[in-house]
């Protein structure tokens, strides 16, 4: 990968050049370098397969520059970007594109402007172990990995396949999933004294285990920040297995409402992809959100704290800076269940705030009274699966989003506290249906599902049986009980890390399903 | 960078075929290289937020090797403008990392076959069906060279169109509009000796609305697409299937915003009843429980852990093949010639010519699409379903044009026929099952219908069903039938979202509708 000091060299050459033109009021040079490399499993014992399907990866690197300048007497924004260049001409290319289609946008007034203090801060939240390894050592890693995850497996369903004397192809199993690796780093610099850069490394991995002739299915997965870093191949794969093997013997239960224990993929589901998007500011300032007007109020039960914190030392979703420069931080968004904070960039911040009495329609309240609640503390250039690509705007997004209670409680506690009810362990393809404002949502319960009897996890439920159908405003209201058992939890395309306890809520609404199967 | 550089690229290529691609392990090869230029622009309320001009160019590299058991390793990468002259040095280095990885697989392959024993008998080595290597060049479709559309014409196009939703009713509280226009040159090289060089447009516009009405009454917000492959003539001379310039579609999209907001939620039907559904909305049931499952990579259970597996096919033995999933009107196929939204091409990503697959005819299953390694698998010859979003991507089993066929009942009639029923008009963000077994679609609009009139319009109702339910319910097909657009169909890890093409007419079946509150 390219080197960190050449990034950081080439923004600040890059900004000194930038700065000498005619008419600049304000620019910004961002440089990044992003690799993403996935081995991809596929392993079935009733179909033919590859096991390792391949090692892949896909990488980019390049130079956006960002400028705010006199024309005439216009002031203009333009935003230019050059590929797979890290030197002063593609700073200059990338200038030349910026100009020539720069626009006239009424509600921007400039890049950030931190405080001078705030960038004594040096400590980092990653390591950079898995950094420098070559493509040699990268394809054997991979490989190995991904073929130990599938042994894993296999060790892990023996016992099972022995005790019913089932062989591999009776068994219909399919391990499927990823091991992913993503390293980036990104430098920037800005005219307003920021001259900063990060590199980090994650290293997630999600598997999805089937007995498919006895519909039962598990998950297991990981995020950590090095391979070396408590990581095992072979445990997760196993993990998997059994969670497959513990679903056998599914029932299907009516439809109707329950009280529900959610796991932490289905909280990772419900927090990450349902209920963020209503806190971040983008969302407040376009009016869709299901908190409009409603800063300050209670909008969830008491027991339900959220926050995002990308310190969180060791947290697979942590950095020290925002892709615009700003220091990172804790952001509290739901404090006891009261609405405390959303998620911002610098530009929808400096929005909200030239626009405050519009502003103050939106959130409830006039914003410049709530300054340390739209904190710009999440303008990333996350895209493309993953890294800091300098090819994408600035755009809002979470890091580690935390999820917990001020009265956490043990699993015991929240099965006892339910005592009949369901446990809900993963989720699928649950989405805003009704839109984003109304706040209705619908999914399917699609694995790691039991019936919950006397406090005590009871028969596995058939997965893809039950569809919830409810309202997310109106379920995290009817939170009865909140873990202390947070897992960091990914999901498909998304770019924060949940840390996801249990979840207890009263009253969620299912109905049953693929009735013909 | 111009995609008219790939000139270089292919001669040179050509030139070098047997230096760069042989290889003396006789390893299968293939190299895919793009490159794109276009222009993007993003107005809110009427005011311009950015521009963007640019172009992008990649190189993405297969190896199938054969050290031990057959197996793939693949190298993607972004490039540069400055990479251009040094393409063949920089292909050489790519091939040999994909090479590496291609071996590291191949001989792990190798090692768990012998270690495993029966658990490794579903392990093979991979295999490519033979396709002719094909010589072509296919050329891009367009009136209005996307090259030639300047920034300063998007930027204004974009402004309109968002400043015609906006002012079309007081009720419209904001307006978000995307355009672009763009072409895309790919040059596929393969050690059997194919070269083809294929070109295509895409333009495209995005409207996202928000209405109250002056009742202060829980905001709606809108979402929809419009374009074609072809140039700017697909959004300013309303070249698309909505057959509307940008223009009349944002006002088209506020329009229904504002009857929404008025209207009352969608009662909750909880047994079948009539629903009449217009081809927009069709075409995405098309999509989402005709074309996904019928994938071969979800039908061999590739995608069991982020895209999903496919209630058409359990295993070799047991599946929906000659077996009738729906009714006797129901036809259905995949098409990648048929024109008039995305996903339009004549070979895909690994030079397999495309054709028209019929997944259902009369009710009877028939066929996936699939690849020239999943093919040889349930028997079949290739058909051209391989496809990634650029050349740095793996190429995945993608949807081309999915579509349910016409039928020869004027729409009018199909209405006029039910005496009590729901005429459901577009639509939003749908939750399908795992399998594709069950599905919630929302459409924009829910008409009442009684004794065949159209009655009172209700919002944020869903259409829910078991999906062999609703197929063998359908009663009548429209001869209105009409292609779609669809610009970001998700699949892959990293999720690779891409620009297919959907259709159907108008149809009647029977489903329950979801509660709009």
């Amino acid at each position: 990968m390219i080197e960190l000091s050449k990034l950081k060299k080439v923004t600040k050459d890059g900004l000194k050049y930038v700065k000498s033109e005619s008419g600049i009021i304000e620019a910004l040079v961002y440089a990044s370098v992003n690799h993403r490399t996935v081995g991809r499993i596929v392993y079935t014992t009733h179909l033919p397969c590859n096991g390792l399907e391949e090692p892949k990866s896909e990488e980019d690197c390049g130079i956006a520059v960002e400028i705010w300048f006199k024309k005439g007497n216009k002031k203009l924004v333009g935003f230019g970007h050059e590929p797979n260049e890290i030197s002063l001409d593609g700073v200059k290319r990338a200038l030349a594109k910026a100009k020539r289609d720069a626009v006239e946008d009424p509600d921007f007034n400039g890049f950030l402007k931190p405080d001078k203090n705030d960038h004594s801060i040096k400590e980092t939240f990653n390591t950079n172990k898995l950094m420098d390894v070559d493509f040699q050592k990268e394809a054997e890693l991979l490989a190995k990995l991904s073929w130990e995850v599938i042994e894993g497996s296999i060790d892990g369903l023996e016992q099972y396949a022995k005790q019913k004397n089932l062989s591999p192809k009776d068994l219909g199993f399919i391990l499927n999933g990823d091991n992913f690796i993503i390293r980036e780093r990104m430098a920037l610099a800005s005219t307003n004294w920021i001259e900063d850069s990060e590199e980090s490394t994650v290293f997630l991995s999600f598997l999805t285990a089937m007995l498919e002739k006895r519909n039962a299915k598990g998950s297991a997965w990981g995020s950590r920040i090095a391979v070396d870093d408590g990581f095992s191949a072979y445990e997760i794969g196993k993990k998997a297995a059994l969670a497959a093997v513990n679903a056998v013997g599914g029932k299907r239960i009516v439809g109707r409402k329950y009280k529900v224990v959610f796991g932490p993929q289905a909280v990772t589901e419900l927090f990450g992809n349902l209920l963020l998007p209503n806190l971040n500011l983008g969302m407040m300032d376009f009016g869709a959100s299901i908190f409009t007007a409603k800063y300050g109020q209670n909008v969830a039960s008491p027991l339900l704290t959220v926050y995002d914190d990308a310190t969180l030392p060791g947290g697979a979703g942590s950095k020290r800076i925002t892709c615009e420069g700003c220091l990172t931080g804790k952001t509290k968004l739901i404090e006891r269940g009261k609405l405390v904070g959303f998620l911002s960039d610098f530009r929808t911040t400096s929005k909200m705030l030239n626009k405050s009495k519009e502003s103050a329609v939106k959130l409830g309240v006039d914003p410049h009274e709530i300054r340390h609640a739209i904190n710009p503390r999440n303008g990333f250039r996350f895209s493309e699966g993953g890294g800091r690509v300098a090819a994408a705007g600035v755009g809002i997004h979470a890091t580690n989003l935390v999820i917990e209670s001020h009265r956490p409680m043990t699993e015991g506690e929240i099965l006892s506290k339910v005592g009949d009810g369901i446990y809900i362990g993963r989720l699928w393809y649950t989405y805003p249906v009704g839109g984003i404002s109304s706040g209705i949502i619908s999914g399917t319960a699609i694995a790691d599902n039991y019936v919950i009897r006397n406090g005590k996890l009871a028969e596995p439920i058939l997965p893809n049986t039950l569809r919830i159908e409810d309202n997310i405003g109106e379920m995290i209201k009817r939170i009865i009980g909140i873990g202390n058992n947070q897992v960091p939890t990914i999901l498909w395309a998304s770019d924060e890390i949940t840390h996801a306890p249990w979840v207890a809520m009263d009253g969620v609404n299912f109905v049953e399903i693929n009735k013909g199967e | 960078m111009r995609i008219s550089d790939l000139d270089l690229i292919k001669s040179s290529l050509s030139a070098g075929l047997p230096e760069i691609l042989t290889d003396h392990n006789k390893n299968y090869i293939d190299i895919r290289v793009e490159a794109g230029e276009g222009v993007g622009a993003y107005s809110e309320n009427g005011s311009s937020k950015v521009t963007s001009r640019d172009w992008s160019f990649s190189l993405g590299v297969r190896v199938i090797d054969k050290s031990g058991i057959p197996a793939a390793g693949f190298y993607g990468r972004q490039l540069g403008g400055n990479d251009l002259k040094n393409f063949n040095k920089i292909a050489r280095e790519m091939i040999e990392v994909a090479k590496a990885r291609a071996r590291a697989n191949s001989l792990a392959k190798a090692g768990f076959k012998k270690k495993y024993g029966k658990f490794a008998e579903s392990v093979m080595p991979v295999f490519l069906a033979p396709v002719k290597a094909v010589v072509d060049t296919v050329p891009a479709i367009y009136e209005k060279d996307p090259r030639k559309v300047t920034s300063k014409e998007m930027t204004e196009l974009a402004k309109s169109v968002s400043a015609a939703a906006l002012s079309f009713n007081s009720y419209i509280k904001r307006s978000d509009v995307v355009v672009s226009t763009g072409i895309t040159r790919q040059i596929f090289f393969s050690s059997e000796g194919a070269l083809i060089d294929q070109s295509w447009c895409s333009s495209g516009v995005t409207i996202f609305v928000l209405s109250q009405n002056n009742s202060g009454d829980k905001p709606v917000d809108l979402y929809h697409h419009t374009g074609n492959q072809l140039g700017l003539e697909a959004l300013t001379k309303a070249k698309n299937s909505h057959h509307k310039t940008g223009e009349e579609f944002a006002r088209q999209i506020a329009g229904e915003a504002v009857l929404l907001a008025d209207a009352k939620p969608s009662p909750e039907i909880n047994k079948p009843v009539t629903v009449v559904l217009d081809p927009d909305l069709i075409a995405l049931f098309a999509h989402e429980i005709i074309g996904h499952p019928s994938e071969l990579d979800r039908a061999l259970k590739m995608e069991t852990g982020y895209a999903g597996r496919s209630w058409l096919f359990s295993d070799l033995k047991n599946n929906m093949v000659g077996k009738q999933v729906g009714s006797s009107i129901l036809t259905a196929f995949s098409d990648p010639t048929l024109t008039g939204g995305y996903g339009v091409y004549k070979y895909d990503d690994e030079g397999t010519p495309a054709k028209r697959v019929y997944h259902i005819k009369n009710g009877i299953y028939h066929d996936f699409m699939n690849s020239r390694q999943t093919a040889p698998t349930i028997g079949a010859q290739p058909n051209g379903h391989y496809k990634a979003n650029n050349a740095s991507a793996v190429p995945l089993i993608r949807m081309s044009v999915s579509a349910i066929a016409g039928g020869d009942t004027l729409p009018s009639k199909i209405i006029s026929e039910v005496e009590n029923g729901y005429y459901c008009v577009g639509h939003r963000i749908p939750s399908i099952s795992e399998s594709r077994e069950n599905f919630q679609i929302a459409p924009r609009l829910i008409y009442e219908i009684k004794n065949g009139r159209m009655g009172q319009v209700f919002r944020d109702g869903r259409v829910t069903s078991d999906s062999k339910d609703f197929f063998m319910s359908i009663d009548a097909l429209g001869n209105d039938f009409t292609v779609f657009p669809i610009p970001n169909c998700g699949k892959g890890q990293p999720m690779q979202a891409k620009q297919v093409g959907n259709g159907g007419p108008t149809a009647r079946g029977r489903a329950r509708i979801a509660r709009g509150d």
